[in-house]
């Protein structure tokens, strides 16, 4: 996980300001982040960046919704005005390990572990060719696997909506991927 | 769109899925978090907060000077149409940029109006104002999202979402001038859009801004550049105005040329106004996709025509090219400009060989090809179909059209 090693850590949330309840899902809101733009040095920013609008408008939190999912949302909000910053600084280094966390430290097979990391780099290389708009509905119908109502819900917009975007996103990914694979043959072609 | 309802999960497990379950897997393991910094997150909440507070104080006070003002400096009616006002009305106004001829008016709180003193208008609601005489300097704060704003005088009537524009009506009519963005002015001729750096004359001619106005929007609305927009108003290939001539004022009043060259298919830096501290660079494909995005979602099918053919020139032959013109051809259809849509599928047939919605824009056209009547062209159309996509989901649909009209021998 890259972040800035100059910011302080020792600050404490507060719950007389409401951040007490924000600060128990900030490690499920990093790995949600991370899910959505990839081990990105942006993660921490996007995070940081949630947290700021959550606790700015906690008074309109709906407390009979889960906290999470609110959080959630606001953090794709977030991720949609960072993703065209984060594609020009896209590296291929999507999911090293987290510092500590070694494969064999973890007791994980290291075969495995090269193609998820493969994967998972190929997919946000495929979702950085899409417009921000497939983008999020993909990662939210096909990705947090949410049903189209629900994505429609997020993003403001119908399920037929979903439904086209879903489509156009997977032909492009499914595109890019083909292309990736002709490129790859090429490469490996005398 | 025309053809891609299918369920997004309905076919079989894809590459993709595989995918995301190796990234959901990656996401998901703890540990790698980094903490935040609450510190930093109460100093930004404050600030955000003083800000709004800010904001608000001084939207409350336009909108309540703006309500006495309603009441009492404009209730001459038109009576008071040809003079000018009476008497500084009591609107909520404060010098603008130091210049005191200029009264200051938000009808909310991302639109600045720079008036005139003598101007005599009212605001109907926070996305209209209606001006009898003198000027107005509009600003459009477009950072956060369109803003629909509109300025109506006895002649015109100025549409605007996202720019800075004046505009200024006296008894040769009204005048048009835009800064920044553009606008889409509408007269009893028609409807033109109006790009930045140019005007429209009291006359109803075109041509480029000129320098005494422009200096004066410039001393009105500051010469600083509103933040980075997240939707911005592109100058798109519209039509463009005929070169500036005499502006001899029409005895039929102001009226927008009527018959303007055809739209330039290419894009020309010069469409974006002039470059210089007032200009800034084009917005990207993808931003442009975006804001036609939005525009396709709020019904505004002509703006996202506008947007997409240009996302469709800038990005020819590439995938968002592609998918400009899929959106294209479908809005075209939802115009009803039926030859525009026909031939937006046949580009996208012929600049995507490879494209992911060769099928879609294929069978779109063939119903298109149909429905005008053209039975020949749409069995081959359809055939074409069935010799592309054999195994694509409208290939029942496409043999039973190749075989549509064809008179079997006995």
């Amino acid at each position: 996980m890259s972040g800035n090693p100059n910011r302080p850590r020792e600050s404490r949330p507060d719950v007389a300001d409401g951040a007490a309840p924000l600060a128990e899902h900030a490690a499920g809101l990093y790995r949600y982040v991370r899910f959505l733009v990839g081990d990105s040095p942006h993660v921490e920013d996007i995070v940081q960046e949630t947290m700021v609008r959550a606790l700015d408008s906690i008074d309109r939190y709906d407390p009979e919704r889960p906290l999470r999912a609110w959080l959630n949302g606001i953090a794709l909000h977030v991720a949609h005005k960072y993703w065209r910053r984060i594609r020009r600084v896209r590296a291929a280094e999507h999911f090293e390990p987290a510092s500590g966390t070694s494969t064999e430290a973890a007791g994980r097979d290291p075969e495995r572990e090269l193609l998820l990391r493969e994967r998972a780099e190929l997919l946000y290389r495929a979702l950085d060719t899409l417009p921000a708009a497939l983008r999020e509905t993909l990662l939210l119908h096909a990705g947090e696997q949410l049903p189209a109502e629900e994505v429609a819900r997020r993003l403001g917009t119908t399920v037929t909506n979903v439904y086209t975007r879903v489509s156009r996103a997977r032909a492009q990914v499914r595109a890019f991927l083909e292309a990736e694979r002709r490129r790859r043959g090429g490469e490996e072609s005398p | 769109m025309t053809a891609e309802r299918e369920p997004a999960r309905s076919g079989p497990r894809e590459e993709i899925d595989d995918l995301f379950a190796a990234a959901r897997e990656l996401a998901g393991r703890p540990g790698g978090e980094g903490r935040v910094d609450w510190n930093a997150v109460r100093v930004r909440v404050r600030r955000r907060r003083a800000v709004r507070a800010a904001a608000w104080a001084v939207s409350a006070a336009a909108v309540a000077g703006a309500a006495v003002w309603f009441v009492s400096g404009f209730s001459g009616g038109p009576a008071r149409r040809s003079g000018p006002a009476a008497a500084p009305s009591p609107v909520a106004v404060a010098p603008a940029t130091g210049v005191l001829e200029y009264r200051l008016v938000l009808p909310s709180p991302r639109i600045r109006v720079v008036a005139d003193r003598s101007a005599e208008f009212r605001v109907l609601s926070p996305a209209e104002v209606e001006l009898r005489a003198g000027a107005l300097r509009v600003a459009v704060d477009a950072s956060a999202g369109p803003v629909p704003f509109r300025v109506r005088t006895p002649a015109v009537r100025v549409e605007v979402a996202g720019t800075r524009f004046g505009v200024r009506h006296d008894a040769a009519g009204t005048a048009v001038a835009v800064l920044e963005g553009r606008v889409r002015v509408a007269d009893s001729g028609g409807e033109r859009l109006l790009e930045a750096g140019t005007e429209r004359s009291a006359a109803g001619r075109a041509g480029p801004l000129g320098e005494a106005w422009r200096a004066d929007l410039v001393r009105a609305l500051g010469a600083d550049r509103p933040r980075e927009p997240e939707e911005c108003r592109p100058a798109a290939a519209v039509p463009s105005f005929p070169p500036p001539g005499p502006s001899a004022p029409s005895p039929a009043g102001p009226r927008v040329p009527a018959a303007p060259p055809p739209a330039p298919s290419g894009i020309s830096a010069g469409a974006w106004g002039p470059r210089g501290p007032e200009s800034r660079p084009p917005p990207s494909s993808e931003e442009l996709y975006r804001q036609a995005e939005a525009a396709m979602a709020a019904g505004r099918l002509e703006e996202a025509v506008t947007l997409l053919e240009r996302v469709a020139d800038l990005e020819r032959g590439r995938p968002l090219g592609g998918t400009a013109l899929i959106d294209l051809g479908a809005r075209y259809q939802r115009l009803g400009r039926v030859a525009e849509a026909r031939a937006t599928y046949r580009r996208y047939i012929e600049e995507q060989p490879a494209g992911p919605f060769r099928g879609e824009a294929r069978i779109s056209l063939c119903r298109l090809e149909r429905r005008a009547g053209d039975l020949a062209a749409a069995r081959a159309c359809y055939a074409a179909y069935v010799e592309e996509q054999p195994a694509g989901p409208y290939v029942a649909e496409a043999r039973a059209g190749a075989e549509e009209g064809v008179e079997i021998a006995p």
